[in-house]
């Protein structure tokens, strides 16, 4: 498994001047990126990735992080089940987001 | 334009052989494949025949804008009746035969009659020939497309049955280009009941469209804006088994017969192990998306296996071994068995020998007699003599009628109604038994926004994605590219040549469900025949979104009769006059 900081955590929670990464209340969840979303990770990322972000962030806060369009994303799953778009993400969450899927 | 202007008829019961006319009314009303071959065979055929008798016919239809380079518009549609429903049946298949087709010169292929000897039939440009099939028959579709290959040259396409359509096993399918299928209702088994072993067929004339300019310039600007989106590329960087896990989370990926929408098992059968032994990316003619996955594992080589096959051979049999279930899929393949109807009848016997009402040797999870099965079915040997009949038969015979998931004598799909209320009506409501290419309102309900524990607006929503994929379907446009109407109605009027409105397709969708409605009714099918299994209704899921909620039953028979109320039919499911004569069906 390979482990990431996202870059856009650091645009979007902003850091004290000469306070380091960790002291950061923050919490870490991996992403799985489903389907042609894989591209939003980074270059020979695979589509796993683990992104940091403040602690109260939601599944919909994630994926603007990310910087996935959102009509990009059908749904997310958090731990294998399904979530709504509010849900709060916590510490260790694996985070599946999923693009529009048609036919079957 | 857009059409070679010819259908094919091949009477095999005198060897004989001659060309019509494309009857151009029916091709402004129908357009192509699933709407015109439907409204070609129900002007032939009575609906009371029996599937496997010589009255039943075949027709092979492409539609407009097979053989151009319009993405996603290589299938091939395929009506019949269903031997195993009774109902109409259309399904189609990949690869190259349907442009084949169009290049050889016919908009469509009709197969009457019934040969006295097993044959195969060679279609070459204008020259139509049929030869005795005696050394092929017995053998499997990989061998018997090789074979014909050999013989006849590389570039021939071939759509062959294997030894589940040879005897008559109403879950055979039709086999092209080594992995694709026409797969659902038995059509194999009606190739078998003709002795029609193959269709060989090349083609060496041009396709034309009225304005290449402009055809090209529509053809660009949709690819571009429409098709290489991230919302269908889902189709090339995994293809269907993407679904396992989707499924998975929103808790309708059939499970262990229907027993539950979650499979502890999921994560050897998902997208990402199945990228893992894939070989290669394989596509239709013209396909852009390419969903097809070439992967080798166990010993077998397959494209494949798609979503169904995981879930209905996988997760509902209780089986998390990837390379079984690949080995399960290359042996249906070559047998010509439809891999979820047989996933399901085998997930159905092994509940029965676990409940103790039959025993068929085989519990959930059991590798060995699971991959014993198709072979034993394709050669009605053994339990395969019962299995072969189909969930329906075996729960007549040795009982577990609340629990035999089909519809119509159709086995269900990879998608749990009881997670997705609409999904229900449209397996209850499509043209030929349990089926998810009618109506797909699982995107909306288990993987959109829309509450799936509502059956609220849910008429309305199967209504509308049924005449979608009706025309979908009759233009060949691939289920895989979510295009909308009005892109559709845009390479509709590239193709033909006249100025094609959404209204007007979207009618023509009405037009073509009613058509196969009309069929169904005067074959007897009223609205007891559009339900549920009562497992649907009476137990809930145990695990997932959707654990714990019962679907009523009452709710489902509300939502049908707004269904009926909504389409013009009266509340027995039956078109009324004022409907058919709106929609220009006679
Ligand atoms: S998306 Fe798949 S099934 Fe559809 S046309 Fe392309 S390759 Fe064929």
């Amino acid at each position: 498994m390979e482990y990431y900081q996202h870059e856009m955590f650091h645009r979007n929670a902003p850091m004290e001047h000469g306070q380091s990464v960790s002291e950061i209340p923050s919490c870490g969840v991996m992403v799985v990126l489903h389907g042609s979303l894989e591209r939003y990770a980074p270059p020979g990322q695979g589509r796993r990735m683990i992104v940091h972000l403040p602690r109260g962030r939601t599944m919909a806060d994630l994926i603007d992080i990310i910087g996935i369009p959102r009509q990009y994303v059908s749904f997310g799953a958090v731990n294998g089940v399904r979530r709504e778009m509010n849900q709060e993400l916590k510490d260790g969450d694996e985070v599946a987001l999923f693009t529009p899927l048609s036919g079957g | 334009m857009g059409y070679a202007g010819k259908v094919l008829f091949i009477d095999l019961t005198s060897g004989t052989h001659r060309t019509e006319e494309l009857n151009r009314t029916w091709a402004q009303l129908y357009f192509g494949g699933k709407g015109l071959g439907v409204k070609y065979f129900v002007s032939m055929t009575a609906p009371s025949i029996d599937a496997l008798s010589p009255e039943n016919r075949v027709v092979l239809m492409t539609g407009p804008l097979a053989g151009t380079i319009a993405p996603c518009s290589g299938r091939l549609s395929v009506t019949t009746k269903s031997p195993a429903s009774g109902t109409i049946l259309e399904c189609g298949v990949g690869g190259t035969v349907g442009p084949e087709i169009k290049f050889a010169g016919y908009d469509g292929i009709i197969i009457e009659g019934r040969a006295n000897d097993p044959v195969y039939a060679v279609v070459d440009d204008d020259k139509v020939s049929v030869h005795p099939a005696g050394d092929l028959w017995g053998r499997g579709c990989h061998d018997t497309e090789l074979m014909l290959k050999d013989r006849l040259g590389e570039e021939f396409r071939v759509i062959s049955i294997g030894q589940a359509g040879e005897n008559l096993v109403p879950m055979a399918c039709l086999t092209s280009e080594l992995y694709r299928q026409a797969g659902r209702g038995g059509v194999g088994a009606v190739f078998g009941s003709k002795r029609l072993k193959a269709l060989c067929i090349r083609g060496r004339k041009p396709v034309r469209v009225p304005d290449m300019t402009e055809f090209m310039k529509v053809v660009g600007e949709l690819m571009r804006e429409d098709c290489l989106t991230d919302t269908n590329l889902w189709a090339r960087t995994d293809g269907t088994p993407l679904l396992v896990e989707a499924s998975n989370s929103a808790g309708i990926l059939p499970t262990k017969n229907f027993q539950d929408g979650v499979f502890e098992g999921f994560k050897t059968i998902n997208s990402e192990s199945v990228r893992s032994v894939r070989q290669r990316k394989n596509a239709c003619f013209a396909c852009t998306l390419a969903c097809g996955n070439y992967v080798r594992s166990g010993g077998a080589v397959v494209e494949g296996p798609e979503y169904e096959t995981l879930a209905l051979a996988g997760s509902n049999c209780g089986i998390s071994d990837l390379d079984a279930v690949i080995r399960f899929n290359a042996a249906c393949d070559d047998l010509g068995l439809d891999t979820i109807s047989t996933g399901n009848v085998v997930a159905f016997a092994m509940e029965l020998t676990e409940r103790g009402i039959h025993d068929f040797g085989m519990r959930f999870g059991d590798i060995r007699p699971y991959l014993e099965v198709p072979g034993l079915i394709a050669r009605r040997e053994g339990i395969g003599s019962d299995l072969a009949q189909g969930v329906r038969y075996v729960a007549e015979k040795y009982g577990g009628r609340n629990f035999a998931m089909e519809v119509k004598g159709l086995e269900i799909p990879g998608y749990e109604p009881r997670g997705a209320w609409g999904m229900g009506l449209a397996y209850a409501t499509s043209d030929r038994g349990a089926c998810h290419m009618r109506a797909w309102p699982v995107a909306d309900e288990a993987y959109g926004t829309l509450d799936p524990f509502t059956t609220e607006g849910k008429a309305a929503l199967v209504i509308g994605g049924q005449h979608y994929n009706a025309i979908k379907f009759s233009l060949i446009v691939c289920d895989f590219w979510a295009i909308s109407m009005e892109n559709m109605a845009r390479l509709a009027s590239a193709a033909t040549g006249r100025h094609v409105t959404s209204e007007e397709l979207e009618r023509a969708g009405e037009r073509i469900y009613n058509t196969t409605r009309l069929f169904n009714v005067r074959a007897g099918f009223r609205r007891a025949a559009d339900t549920l299994p009562d497992r649907i209704f009476k137990e809930t899921l145990k695990t997932g979104r959707a654990a714990g909620r019962t679907y009523p039953k009452e709710e489902f028979e509300r939502m049908l009769s707004e269904y009926y109320a909504l389409r013009g039919w009266d509340e027995e499911g039956v078109p009324t006059p004022t409907k058919l004569e709106e929609l220009e069906i006679s």
